[in-house]
């Protein structure tokens, strides 16, 4: 895992018209175009996996058995629906999977001992206590709050997309987020 | 602690935004989804199961029938509470079907979110009401997984249909009520949740599959058609030492 606050693929703007045509190449069983698909959205998964697991190691499983499914199922997928919710639903239901087999343990232990292959400056490495910090936090909340929480804040998706994505209504999505912050903030400024 | 500070708050959680994988599981994982071979895999067998009404329960009915009125307006955890639950348990043999069944079931879990909203006035009976809530809720949520498991009709499909609306309805409710019921309801609330989100979730990913021709549920149930699957090859994992 590594922090980069610039230039992050699936940071870049997205033309839905392109990535449609890319899944629908990939749905053709293009790889090349899967493989384009791959790198647009690649941070974003990892994300949402990062903070909805326990460890960077859960977090490639995860992400890597996401894009594995989504391959799988690219002749399914239906291209007027955006790409990312679809890897979204993929991911969600990956985790709730492995929380079905066994409920996720702490491992911090195998996330705090090595440095990176390219050692940043001190801020990155601060920063990455601090992402680990708000995981473990965000860990404390139920399920859905901690979706929420990822979507909306860490995601930057709008309160309509995560209705969508979780098939709620928004004002249920908006009393979820409210309490999950809520709850996440007592969290984070409890004296440890 | 105002709405506005929490949403500031929030909107400072993006900057975690910069959380990105190594650039070495960044790579093996392109290369090993670029050479994983996809097969179709063979259909799975599915098997039609019958269901067969209970005679027992229509007598049942007859003994208990006319003693129900009696402790119809009780409310989990009170002594009368007991014969409304057995009462309500003879509606639910004596459902002609499995789509009336769920409905039944649906039907007694909006009771009980009445009997919730009742306890806000009377805190000493809210757990009680809530885990009273949840248990039938989650029995809901199981009647209508099996609905969907079930060939469609219009009579199932009109079931799940007013089981997923009825339940998002009852998610505002439990949203706005929670927060008014005592600490030693909390545990059962998130349980309710969880039943909610079960059936809210399922029928997400249902009208997903419907509107990508996607027959298979991601969460690995059996196929009804032909589809491809991957064949096991080793998952890319980033060495140890390039992991922080």
């Amino acid at each position: 895992m590594a922090l980069n606050g610039t230039a992050m693929a699936a940071d870049r703007p997205v033309d839905e018209e392109d990535e449609r045509r890319l899944a629908v190449a990939a749905a053709g069983g293009d790889r090349r175009a899967f493989a384009a698909l791959y790198d647009l959205h690649l941070d974003a998964v990892y994300r949402y996996c990062f903070f909805r697991l326990r460890s960077e190691a859960d977090a490639e499983d995860v992400t890597s058995e996401v894009f594995h499914r989504a391959l799988v199922a690219m002749p399914r997928y239906e291209p007027r629906r955006p790409f990312l919710a679809f890897l979204y639903t993929v991911a969600r239901n990956v985790i709730a999977d492995r929380a079905r087999r066994a409920r996720p343990v702490a491992a911090f232990d195998d996330a705090v001992a090595t440095p990176t292959d390219a050692p940043g400056p001190e801020e990155r490495s601060v920063a990455l206590d601090e992402a680990r910090g708000v995981r473990e936090a965000i860990g404390r909340l139920t399920g859905l709050q901690q979706e929420v929480v990822v979507l909306r804040f860490i995601e930057g998706r709008s309160t309509q997309e995560i209705a969508r994505a979780l098939g709620k209504r928004e004002s249920t999505i908006r009393g979820i987020q409210m309490r999950a912050l809520a709850a996440l903030r007592g969290i984070l400024e409890a004296p440890r | 602690m105002s709405d506005r500070d929490l949403e500031r708050f929030g909107e400072g959680l993006a900057r975690h935004r910069a959380v990105r994988p190594s650039d070495e599981f960044r790579r093996r994982l392109r290369a090993d989804l670029m050479a994983a071979p996809v097969v179709f895999a063979p259909p799975a067998p599915r098997f039609a199961f019958v269901r067969f009404a209970a005679v027992a329960a229509s007598i049942l009915l007859v003994l208990t029938a006319g003693a129900g009125s009696a402790a119809a307006s009780s409310l989990p955890g009170e002594p009368a509470f007991g014969l409304k639950r057995a009462y309500e348990e003879i509606q639910l043999l004596l459902a002609a079907d499995e789509p009336a069944r769920a409905e039944v079931a649906l039907a007694i879990a909006e009771r009980r979110l009445a009997d919730l909203q009742t306890t806000a006035g009377r805190p000493e009976l809210a757990p009680a009401a809530a885990a009273a809530y949840a248990e039938a809720l989650t029995r809901a949520a199981s009647l209508t997984d099996k609905l969907r498991a079930a060939a469609p009709s219009a009579k199932r499909d009109k079931a799940i249909d007013r089981v997923t609306e009825s339940t998002r309805t009852q998610e505002e409710v439990l949203e706005e009520l929670s927060e008014r019921l005592p600490e030693p309801a909390q545990p059962g609330i998130e349980r309710a949740r969880e039943a909610q989100h079960k059936v809210t979730d399922k029928d997400k990913k249902d009208k997903d599959r419907q509107r990508s021709g996607d027959d298979r549920d991601d969460e690995g149930e059996e196929a009804a058609t032909p589809r491809p699957r991957i064949l096991a090859t080793p998952r890319p994992r980033t060495a140890p030492s390039a992991r922080p």
